[in-house]
C-alpha cells in the first residue's frame, strides 16, 4: 500500500511539474507571413495594429489579422494584457470598422496550428498564437513575456 | 441612386478568379414600451418594430486597391422593406488615401458611420435629440485620409461632396417632407491618441423641401397660408409681408451643420460627448443647438452607463411683426397662430436621461436594456411632461 501511495505521489508531482513546465515554456507570439520578416513590434504596437492603427511600416501592407483561438493559451493574455479589453468589446470595435467598409473582419481559427498554416500560406497575414518555440515558416513579430 | 444596384450586382457577378468576396451581417432585435404617453414612436403597449433591423454587407476586393462594398438593410419601422443603405466602390490611392464613389454614410456625427450597427455601441440607439438629421446616406464621392502624426497621435480626415434625396419625418406633425440637398459638402477630422479621440466636422448644403406647401396644420396648409398672407399685401404692409412669405418656404436654403465630439473608451470606463449646431439662413426651421454626454463602466462582459441628451431649439420667428397689423387686418387672428404653429412644429425642446446595461453574452452577441426619462414642455402647464420609455433587445454581428 505504501508503495502504491509513493507511486501515486511521484506521478502527481511529475504530472504537475510537467504541466507547469509546459505552461511556462509556451508563450504568446504574434507571427506574420514570411514577407513581414523585417517587422518587429512592441506590445503597444500590437494593440494599435489590432485596433486598426498599424505602424507606418505595416501601413504599406494589406493586412489580414487573426485573433487567438478560443482554446489557445494566448486567448486570455491577448485580451487582458495586450488589448486591455474583453473579447466582446474588441469585437464591437471591429464591427465599427467592418460595417463602414473601412476595415476587414478578423479571422479566428480553431487551433494555433490552423492559424499558423494560414499565416504561412497568406501574404499579409498576422496571427496571435501560443507556441513553445518560434514556428518554422513564419516570422515572429512580437513575443510576450509574462 | 441609379448606379448603386449596379455596384451591388458587380459584387455578386464578379468572377471568383478576380474578386475576393466577404459577407458580414448585423441584427438588432429591440422591443419597447412607453410607460406614460406614446413617445418616439413607441406605444403604451409593447411593440418590437421601431428599432429592429437586419443588415447584410457584401464586399468584393477586385484587386489590392479596388473594392466594391454594398449594404442592404431591412428596418422594422419601414415594415421590413429592404433598402440598399449604401454601396460604393473604393480605390486606395496610396497607404493613406482612399477615394470612394457611390452611396455612403453622411459623416455628420461620431457614430454616423455605423449608426445602424447596434453591436458597435453600448446604447440601444444613439441619443435621439442629437442624432436627429435623417439624411443618413449621401450619393457622391469622398476622400479618406488616415495617417499617424507623431508619437501615438493619428488622424482620420474625410472630405465629401454629393447630394441627398430623402424623406424627412416631422415627428410632431406626423408628416413627411420630401427633402433634397444640393451643393452638399463637408469635412470631418478625427484625432486619436490612445483610447482618446476628438472629432470635429462641418457641413454645408442648399436645402429644399419639395412639398413644403402641403405641410398642413389644422385647417390650413403652408401653401394656403402663403396665399392668404399674400392677399393682405398693400402698399403699407408689403414691406413686412415679403419677408414673412420668404420664410414660408424651404427652397435652396443655405444650411450649415457643425459637430464636435469627444470620446474616451478605456479598460474600465468610457465617456462620450457630442455637441452639434444646425443653422439655416432664413426659412421656417429652428436653429438647433444640441448635446449629449454618456458615461459608463466596463465590468467584465457588462457595460453599465448613464446618458443625458438635450435639444433646446431656437424656433424661427415667422410672424416678424405682422401682429402689429392685427387691428387693420382681422383675419390675421387666424394666420398668426398658424405661423407660430409651423415654427413650433419645426423645433424641438426635449431632455432625455437614460440608464442602461449592455451584456456581451456570446461571441458577437450583446443583450441590452435601457430606460429613458424624456422631458418635454407641457402644452397645458408650466411644468414639463415626463415620459418613461423602456427598451431591451439583442444586437448581433456575424
Amino acid at each position: 500500500m505504501k508503495a502504491l501511495f509513493q507511486t501515486i505521489g511521484t506521478f502527481t508531482v511529475a504530472a504537475t511539474a510537467s504541466l507547469f513546465c509546459a505552461s511556462s515554456n509556451a508563450e504568446l507570439m504574434v507571427i506574420g507571413h514570411s514577407d513581414l520578416a523585417s517587422v518587429s513590434l512592441s506590445a503597444k504596437e500590437v494593440r494599435a495594429l489590432y485596433l486598426s492603427k498599424p505602424t507606418r511600416e505595416l501601413r504599406k501592407e494589406k493586412l489580414l489579422l487573426v485573433t487567438p483561438a478560443e482554446l489557445s493559451a494566448a486567448f486570455d493574455p491577448f485580451y487582458q494584457d495586450i488589448l486591455h479589453m474583453t473579447p466582446g468589446k474588441y469585437q464591437s470595435r471591429v464591427a465599427a470598422k467592418v460595417f463602414t467598409g473601412k476595415g476587414l473582419a478578423t479571422e479566428q481559427f480553431e487551433t494555433d496550428n490552423d492559424a499558423l498554416n494560414y499565416v504561412r500560406e497568406t501574404e499579409g497575414a498576422i496571427a496571435v498564437v501560443d507556441f513553445e518555440q518560434p514556428p518554422q515558416g513564419a516570422s515572429v513579430l512580437y513575443r510576450h513575456s509574462n | 441612386m441609379r448606379y448603386t444596384p449596379l455596384l451591388l450586382s458587380a459584387i455578386f457577378i464578379a468572377p471568383a478568379s478576380y474578386a475576393e468576396l466577404s459577407f458580414n451581417g448585423f441584427l438588432s432585435a429591440v422591443g419597447g414600451q412607453a410607460l406614460d404617453e406614446p413617445v418616439r414612436q413607441y406605444e403604451e403597449d409593447f411593440t418590437f418594430t421601431q428599432d429592429t433591423l437586419f443588415g447584410l454587407q457584401a464586399r468584393a476586393d477586385l484587386s489590392d486597391k479596388l473594392s466594391v462594398t454594398g449594404q442592404i438593410v431591412s428596418r422594422g419601422e419601414d415594415d421590413y422593406k429592404t433598402e440598399l443603405a449604401w454601396g460604393y466602390m473604393a480605390y486606395q490611392l496610396n497607404e493613406s488615401l482612399t477615394a470612394r464613389m457611390g452611396r455612403f454614410r453622411t459623416p455628420f456625427y461620431s457614430y454616423s458611420d455605423f449608426i445602424e450597427v447596434g453591436y458597435a455601441y453600448p446604447w440601444i440607439a444613439p441619443a435621439d435629440e442629437v442624432y436627429a438629421l435623417q439624411f443618413d446616406n449621401i450619393d457622391g464621392f469622398d476622400i479618406l485620409y488616415s495617417a499617424p502624426l507623431f508619437g501615438d497621435l493619428s488622424v482620420d480626415l474625410q472630405f465629401y461632396a454629393g447630394a441627398v434625396n430623402d424623406d424627412f419625418e416631422l415627428e410632431k406633425a406626423k408628416q413627411t417632407l420630401d427633402m433634397q440637398t444640393r451643393n452638399h459638402a463637408g469635412l470631418a477630422a478625427t484625432f486619436y491618441y490612445g483610447d482618446f479621440s476628438l472629432r470635429a466636422s462641418t457641413h454645408s448644403a442648399k436645402l429644399t423641401a419639395q412639398n413644403f406647401d402641403s405641410l398642413s396644420l389644422g385647417p390650413l396648409t403652408a401653401g394656403d397660408l402663403k396665399a392668404q398672407i399674400s392677399s393682405y399685401a398693400t402698399a403699407q404692409t408689403q414691406a413686412i409681408i415679403d419677408p414673412v412669405l420668404a420664410d414660408l418656404a424651404i427652397d435652396e436654403l443655405s444650411t450649415t451643420f457643425t459637430q464636435v465630439g469627444f470620446k474616451y473608451d478605456g479598460e474600465y470606463v468610457f465617456l462620450v460627448s457630442e455637441l452639434t449646431e444646425l443653422d439655416f439662413d432664413g426659412g421656417p426651421a429652428a436653429d438647433q443647438k444640441r448635446m449629449h454626454a454618456s458615461f459608463g463602466f466596463h465590468w467584465g462582459s457588462a457595460t453599465i452607463y448613464t446618458s443625458y441628451a438635450k435639444a433646446d431649439d431656437e424656433a424661427a420667428d415667422l410672424v416678424k411683426g405682422l401682429d402689429r397689423y392685427q387691428a387693420a387686418i382681422p383675419e390675421l387672428a387666424l394666420v398668426i397662430p398658424a405661423l407660430e404653429g409651423i415654427s413650433e412644429t419645426l423645433s424641438i425642446t426635449s431632455e432625455t436621461t437614460s440608464v442602461g446595461i449592455r451584456y456581451d453574452f456570446d461571441a458577437g452577441a450583446a443583450f441590452k436594456i435601457q430606460y429613458d426619462q424624456i422631458s418635454t414642455p407641457s402644452a397645458t402647464s408650466d411644468k414639463d411632461d415626463n415620459n418613461g420609455l423602456i427598451r431591451f433587445g439583442v444586437d448581433l454581428v456575424f
